[in-house]
């Protein structure tokens, strides 16, 4: 992406399942007081949700166990890194995941994902990713460091989608939607 | 009193879903359980129970005070409406989601969640 640099946020802490409600709340207030285009601030926010929540899920559950999330932004891009220990199988898993996804339209990977759900142990979703593409409008990509660090990284506009303006539904489905008073 | 109106409603800490008026069930707060089959799932197991001794053809979901739902929770909804979809004809009944306009996960899960069966999903936008 052309270097968003301009302007970072970043953040450090333990994996804490607490923190995730704040931090997607802190998250959409800092984009929509920051970014030139307020409407935005909901997508960074589930973004960074999503991302914190699998990282914290897939922590070591010892003294390395550490996040770091960064923010940063210009005119027209966000890109958002969220990084943390990984073991080896899961950042393979992971770069499986985003290759398959990227093969597909992003509603169509959100709603393939939710088929797929009913096939998985419940305990898991595999939605978050696929809600990032659609609903946060983002691309994903990971990069790996030698020290065993993985880095999840999703990039976006940061100019408001016709979804965000209300202009149309996204999928043009907002025609079978209904309005009550 | 209807079955519905029996189910026992589900207060966490930052959120709750009850029943009101019959036949509407309330969403407040933010649903971002860690492990929401242990929590979601058995409330709307209840209340899928309830609808269908009931013979409910349409129950509202009341998401204008929802603030956010995470994606382990949103697949619970699409778990409920896997159930919805096996049961025979004649008890199958339709999820009509009452929306806020202006948040946006709302409007775009949820019209990707009716993709999966249109004639279980109904979305309208509350406006005020």
């Amino acid at each position: 992406m052309t270097a968003p640099e301009d302007r970072v946020l970043e953040l450090r802490f333990k994996p804490l399942w607490l923190y995730v409600d704040r931090l997607r709340e802190f998250c959409t207030f800092f984009a929509e007081a920051s970014f030139a285009h307020p409407e935005v601030g909901q997508r960074v926010g589930l973004t960074v949700h999503e991302l914190v929540e699998n990282a914290i899920k897939y922590s070591p559950r010892d003294e390395r166990a550490m996040l770091e999330l960064r923010v940063l932004w210009n005119e027209r891009r966000v890109r958002i890194e969220v990084t943390n220990f990984a073991d080896i199988e899961h950042a393979r898993r992971l770069r499986t995941s985003l290759a398959a996804l990227s093969e597909l339209e992003p509603a169509e990977g959100y709603a393939m994902a939710m088929k797929r759900a009913l096939t998985l142990p419940e305990t898991e979703s595999g939605l978050g990713l696929p809600r990032i593409r659609y609903e946060g409008g983002m691309e994903l990509e990971t990069a790996a460091s030698t020290d065993g660090r993985l880095t999840v990284i999703a990039t976006g506009d940061t100019l408001p989608t016709a979804a965000e303006t209300g202009d149309e539904g996204r999928d043009g489905t907002q025609e079978s939607e209904e309005r009550a008073t | 009193m209807s079955e519905l109106g029996k189910v026992q409603g589900l207060v966490q800490e930052k959120m709750s879903a009850q029943v009101v008026d019959g036949g509407t069930i309330a969403f407040k707060g933010s649903i971002s359980l860690r492990v929401p089959a242990e929590v979601l799932r058995p409330f709307f197991a209840d209340v899928h129970a309830a609808c269908i001794a009931d013979g409910i053809q349409e129950l509202a979901l009341d998401f204008v005070e929802l603030e956010f739902m995470n994606s382990s929770s949103i697949r619970v909804l699409v778990t409920w409406l896997d159930w919805i979809a096996a049961e025979q004809e004649a008890k199958q009944y339709v999820l009509h989601f009452r929306t806020k306009p202006g948040v946006t996960w709302q409007r775009t899960t949820l019209s990707v969640l009716q993709t999966l069966s249109k004639k279980h999903v109904k979305i309208s936008s509350v406006d005020g």
